[in-house]
């Protein structure tokens, strides 16, 4: 793991070429091969004016020269070809297996790692992994051949006159020197771009999400703080990185195209003196024009290899989360679907100043009944059900299911035994049958329907346009939160586990279809166990037992009468709920008054 | 969209609003470093020249010397003077132009822009733009030296001989010819591409923001399996996509060369015929070969467009959305009364309101009833002008809602809908969305009203917290009334509650409530509800099914007609 934090941030996307290097040796290859192919027609046409200025016995004919040329070019195409499609077939591919791995990776994270981050990990899995085929099919061969070019023919041009060789490489230390300037502090200015980028895509992502809020409040983008700063900031950035790498950027450039200026007037110098043959001055004005140009390549590249280097960061901070832990299928099963917590408390960070949302929570959910658990908001209510479904982990204590503590169950089978039904449930973008049956794929209509129906649903079979084969989800049609929630219910009823789990799973739903449903749930649960997180009571007293919370401890649990009685704050939210219940629209404000004081927190 | 030419402006400038006048400075600076590119090459031209001189040999050398040292220092010079105001220039339009979208976005009926998928529209604001934003802040600086040099290397070989010079232009338009074919190609090919991307896209947004139902819904993974085959299909268009304009790239670069071939043939015919001199054929070849490594570049520049096409293509799809019409004479409404004449909607060819008439009197409360799929959200959306009637009107103080302006209609009608939504901002501007200009302590009297002041002096830094929804946990009714101390604030003469009144949580219920008493009185209200009794003291109540009113009247009225209503208010006695 350490060894793995070390290593650069490319390497994940190497790692990820690994069952293509055969693809990427191959196109390693060829893109030499092409490189030295681009020499060729400057080659030939100086042996062409040679053949014309200092004509021979036994020159080769000028056309022969020619179709030489044309031939060598045409070779160039085909290698070139070449390097392009096993260039991208290996980082297509590696991008999809990397794009794989991250998103069986995420499905094996602790759940609560997951919320509020599903823009950065879009940004992660989509952005990210798509700058692979510009590292391999562009980058790479560009930085090789961009390379390999200058130094073959410098080397070549050694051979035959050091004094020229030295002199069309007299410009590379001022580039360099250039280069240096600008690569100065770069990699953290590229990681402050890519971190102003993400920072402009998540406020945008929550402006979008919220556009018919804004809508009500006419407010558009260029009015909201946050949406406008960040934009600017990238554009302010971007400026600013520009002003300080003009100066350099341009002297590169020169340094790169210039070659000629410096070998003219000092071959002339020799050829004067006799000391350079005319033919081989020819040769360096020809090849020294262009010889320093594909550097220009290799700059480019490597300018895009910073970004590449904050993506590459991005995706390792992903993979190197530890997925949640687990042991393996088959090692323990629980013997009923009781569950119980004992002595739980948990903070969300492990500072132990944090405060703490439970206090050594204990209560028992025996098979087979109902627990409604109650109490003000901020309670604690919401966190049992994340520390039930494992979504989070008790900082003390433990929570059994059938007497196997959580942690000692396989998350496929804690997963199996539960079915939970949130107060916003994520439907997605399927028929409403494949929506219902995501859990039994094999269940028929008939049962489909009889959970729509236990759900307080039937209604919508007839109400939507294609009954079953409905679309739903983002693009589908639009529902109300009530019918989403019903959905849910519906989906879970089918799923028919030992132990469901309803997270003010009706809130949104209106209180005839709320009769209903708990009418349907009753016959439905025979034998299982529930826990009914609400703050509506309607229901409660026909619960095998209600636990009373009150910041983030049980403050009483029991049936419904004994609580009634015994137990103040149980009272207060029985009555403040009649008195909520009598409120109506249209009454003087004061009404609703006495019963507001008596639960204010 | 079809082609380049039918684009207001090939590089979507127009989007920005403005051009900035830095653009064109920057085209004159590239232009002249463009001269100093083809300095060197001048030189070598005027080699021939220097040499025939024997005046002692020394003065060519300097002469070459001097001329390319002041071609570098130039060059240098105004390259960086044209880098600088490019850039700028551009990254500049390119903010405006994603701030002018993403207004426009605010500007459009809200059904248009829900019926994108999930995170289409941000994914496009976001990483296509900043796609496009490389793509053309760099076109626009290597278009102009891209351009220029060529243009200067073919002139010197006109002046060398201006048969040669003229043979090649004759190949260029002929290869041209393939850049069109390139983009015809690739226009299929990336049209798949995009979509495939806007599936997997929806599908990790899915996979992710949904990994809680799934991971107790989908044992099999079933969900995931198909976000993986989407990787998969788009790895596969991608290639294609790569692969699809070779042809006409390749015609491209053929053509070319064979320009340069039949150059050479006829300069070797012209030296047989002594009408060109070895030393002139000579040049003329170093200019050719470099004229043609030139266009041959530019040609693929021209070609790797396409990207810029195909994301300009999608941001324009979204620019040429037609935002709701706005009218710039401000009619004034004179008092709250909201009046429903013969309205009708309907939505992906469904119609959601039927011939509706209703009178809502100022000041009173009017509620609407009715089972899911009636129509009631819509209808009441439809008063905050989220869509436009498509037959009859709705008028708020005598004055159609198309007839007033957005600052109007802003001040007229406030919104409290179901789903609340807070931006990451602080909980001062949260509230003070209703009323941008309004100072702290009427933002501090209005949460005092909407009874969320002392929770939000409990947060450690109070209004100054920046909302999270990780780091600050508000629950539903304390974001419910965070939203009724924005309409407070806002204190607009005609409310629109759509199910604000189902509450989160219990305790919250009676503060939520007792926060809805204070915001509606004085105003126009049209409330939906589900549950009856909230509304039972309603002045008017609309009970709606199939887009239509079936019953109305005050609650007493409706009981004693024992119609639908009465029926419903039976079934909820039962709770």
């Amino acid at each position: 793991m350490t060894e793995q934090r070390k290593s650069s941030p490319l390497a994940v996307y190497l790692s990820a070429l690994r069952p293509w290097r055969g693809l990427v040796y191959l196109m390693l290859g060829l893109a030499c091969l092409a490189a030295v192919l681009e020499l060729a027609p400057w080659l030939v046409a100086w042996r062409m004016m040679v053949a014309v200025l200092e004509p021979a016995e036994g020159d080769p004919s000028l056309q022969a020269l020619v179709a030489l040329a044309l031939g060598l070019v045409l070779a160039r195409f085909a290698v070139q070809a070449g390097v392009t499609i096993s260039g991208h077939r290996a980082a297509f591919q590696a991008e999809a297996a990397l794009r794989h791995r991250l998103i069986d990776h995420l499905a094996r994270l602790p759940l609560a790692t997951l919320e509020g981050r599903t823009g950065d990990l879009k940004q992660v899995v989509m952005e990210d992994v798509g700058r692979l085929n510009g590292l391999l099919a562009h980058t790479v061969p560009d930085v090789l051949s961009g390379l390999l070019l200058p130094l073959v023919t410098l080397a070549a041009f050694a051979v035959i006159d050091w004094r020229m060789a030295l002199a069309s490489a007299a410009l590379l230390p001022i580039g360099l020197w250039a280069q240096a300037r600008m690569a100065a502090g770069a990699a953290t200015v590229y990681q402050q771009w890519v971190a102003a980028e993400a920072r402009s895509g998540k406020a945008l992502l929550s402006y979008v999400r919220g556009i018919a809020t804004l809508r009500a409040f006419s407010r558009q983008a260029s009015s909201l703080d946050e949406v406008r700063q960040s934009v600017q900031a990238v554009q302010s950035m971007a400026e600013d990185i520009t002003r300080r790498s003009a100066v350099p950027y341009a002297v590169f450039g020169m340094c790169m195209t210039y070659p000629l200026v410096v070998l003219l007037p000092l071959g002339l110098l020799w050829v004067n003196a006799d000391s350079l043959a005319f033919a081989d001055y020819l040769l360096f004005l020809a090849l020294g024009g262009v010889l320093l140009l594909p550097l220009n390549r290799v700059m480019m590249a490597l300018h895009g290899l910073r970004k590449l280097s904050a993506s590459g960061t991005r995706i390792m901070a992903v993979l190197e989360q530890a997925p949640q832990a687990s042991t393996p299928v088959g090692e323990a099963v629980p013997a009923d679907a009781s569950v119980r917590f004992e002595a739980v408390d948990y903070a969300p960070s492990a500072d132990p100043a944090s405060p703490r949302l439970l206090h050594e929570v204990s209560f028992a959910l025996p098979a087979g009944t109902v627990t409604v658990v109650t109490g003000p908001s901020g309670a604690g209510k919401t966190t049992l059900a994340r520390l039930l479904t494992r979504m989070i982990e008790p900082t003390a204590g433990r929570i059994t299911l059938g007497g196997i503590d959580l942690r000692d169950l396989p998350l496929e089978t804690l997963r199996a035994q539960v079915a939970i039904v949130f107060q916003d449930p994520v439907l997605f973008h399927a028929s409403l049958r494949d929506n219902i049956r995501l859990a039994r794929p094999a269940a028929d209509d008939t049962e489909v329907i009889a959970a729509l129906r236990a759900a307080g649903a039937g209604g919508m079979l007839v109400s939507l346009p294609d009954g079953l084969d409905t679309l739903i989800g983002d693009r589908g049609t639009r529902l109300s939160g009530g019918e989403r929630q019903r959905i849910a219910l519906a989906r879970a009823f089918l799923k028919n586990a030992p132990v469901l789990i309803l997270d003010e799973a009706t809130a949104h739903v209106d209180p005839v279809a709320e009769r209903d449903i708990r009418q349907a749930m009753t016959a439905l649960m025979q034998g299982r166990s529930v826990l009914l997180i609400a703050h509506r009571l309607r229901g409660a007293e026909q619960a095998g037992q209600v636990v009373v919370m009150d910041g983030g401890r049980v403050v009483a649990s029991g049936p419904h009468q004994t609580l009634l009685a015994d137990c103040d704050l149980y009272r207060r939210l029985w009555q403040a709920q009649d008195s909520a219940a009598d409120w109506s629209l249209g009454q003087a404000p004061l009404s609703v008054l006495p019963a507001t004081q008596a639960v204010a927190p | 969209m079809k082609g380049p030419l039918t684009m207001r402006m090939p590089l979507g400038f127009d989007l920005a609003g403005a051009v900035d006048r830095r653009l064109w400075w920057g085209l004159l600076w590239g232009a002249l470093g463009a001269v100093a590119d083809a300095v060197p090459w001048a030189l070598l031209v005027a080699l021939p020249l220097l040499m025939q001189e024997d005046g002692g040999g020394m003065s060519p050398v300097w002469l070459l010397a001097g001329l390319g040292a002041a071609g570098f220092v130039l060059g240098s010079g105004l390259k960086a003077l044209a880098l600088n105001a490019n850039f700028s220039s551009t990254y500049t339009m390119v903010a405006q132009a994603r701030l002018r979208l993403a207004d426009h976005v605010a500007r459009l009926p809200l059904g248009r822009v829900l019926s994108w998928r999930d995170g289409a529209i941000s994914d496009l604001l976001s990483s296509k733009f900043s796609l496009y934003q490389d793509i053309m802040t760099h076109v626009w600086g290597l278009v102009v030296a891209g351009l220029t040099f060529p243009v200067l290397l073919w002139a010197m070989l006109l002046l060398l001989d201006w048969r040669l010079a003229l043979v090649y232009l004759a190949f260029v338009p002929v290869a041209m010819l393939a850049i069109p074919w390139s983009y015809r190609l690739l226009d299929a090919a990336a049209a798949r591409v995009s979509a495939e991307r806007d599936l997997a896209v929806a599908g990790v947004v899915e996979v992710v923001g949904g990994a809680r139902d799934l991971a107790f819904f989908d044992p099999q993974d079933r969900r995931r399996q198909a976000v993986h085959q989407h990787f998969d299909a788009l790895s596969r268009a991608s290639l294609a996509t790569e692969v699809a304009p070779a042809p006409a790239l390749a015609s491209y670069a053929l053509v070319l060369n064979v320009g340069v071939v039949a150059v050479m043939l006829l300069a070797d015919h012209w030296l047989g015929d002594g009408s060109l001199a070895p030393m002139v054929l000579c040049l003329a070849l170093f200019l050719v070969l470099r004229l043609n490594g030139a266009v041959a570049e530019f040609g693929l520049f021209l070609a790797e467009l396409r990207f810029a096409r195909a994301v300009l293509s999608d941001i324009r799809a979204l620019a040429n959305e037609p935002p709701l019409p706005q009218t710039k004479a401000a009619v004034q409404p004179v008092g709250g009364e909201i009046q429903f004449e013969d309205v009708s909607f309907a939505y992906d060819g469904q119609a959601v309101i039927r011939g509706l008439s209703a009178r809502l009197p100022a000041g009173t409360v009017t509620a609407l009833v009715g089972p899911s799929g009636a129509g009631k959200s819509t209808l009441a959306h439809l008063v905050g002008r989220l869509w436009d009637v498509q037959a009859g009107a709705i008028r708020i103080g005598g004055v159609d809602l198309r007839q007033m302006d957005e600052a109007t209609l802003n001040r007229t009608v406030s919104m409290v809908l179901q789903d609340v939504t807070l931006f990451p901002m602080t909980l001062a501007d949260n509230i003070r969305l209703g009323r941008p200009e309004a100072s702290d302590d009427e933002v501090m009297a209005a949460a005092e009203a909407a009874c969320i002041h002392q929770r939000i002096m409990d947060l450690p830094s109070g209004y100054q917290t920046v909302f999270d929804p990780e780091a600050v946990r508000l629950s539903g009714g304390e974001q419910q009334r965070v939203a009724i101390a924005r309409a407070l604030l806002k204190d607009a003469p005609v409310l629109i509650l759509d199910e604000a009144t189902a509450s989160i949580d219990l305790d919250s219920e009676a503060l939520v409530q007792q926060a809805l008493s204070r915001l509606c009185a004085g105003r126009t209200v049209l409330v939906i509800a589900h549950r009856l009794w909230t509304i039972r003291h309603a002045d008017l109540i609309l009970v709606m099914q199939d887009g239509a009113v079936i019953e109305r009247g005050t609650h007493p009225e409706l009981i004693d007609s024992r119609g639908t209503y009465a029926r419903l208010w039976q079934a909820q006695q039962g709770r």
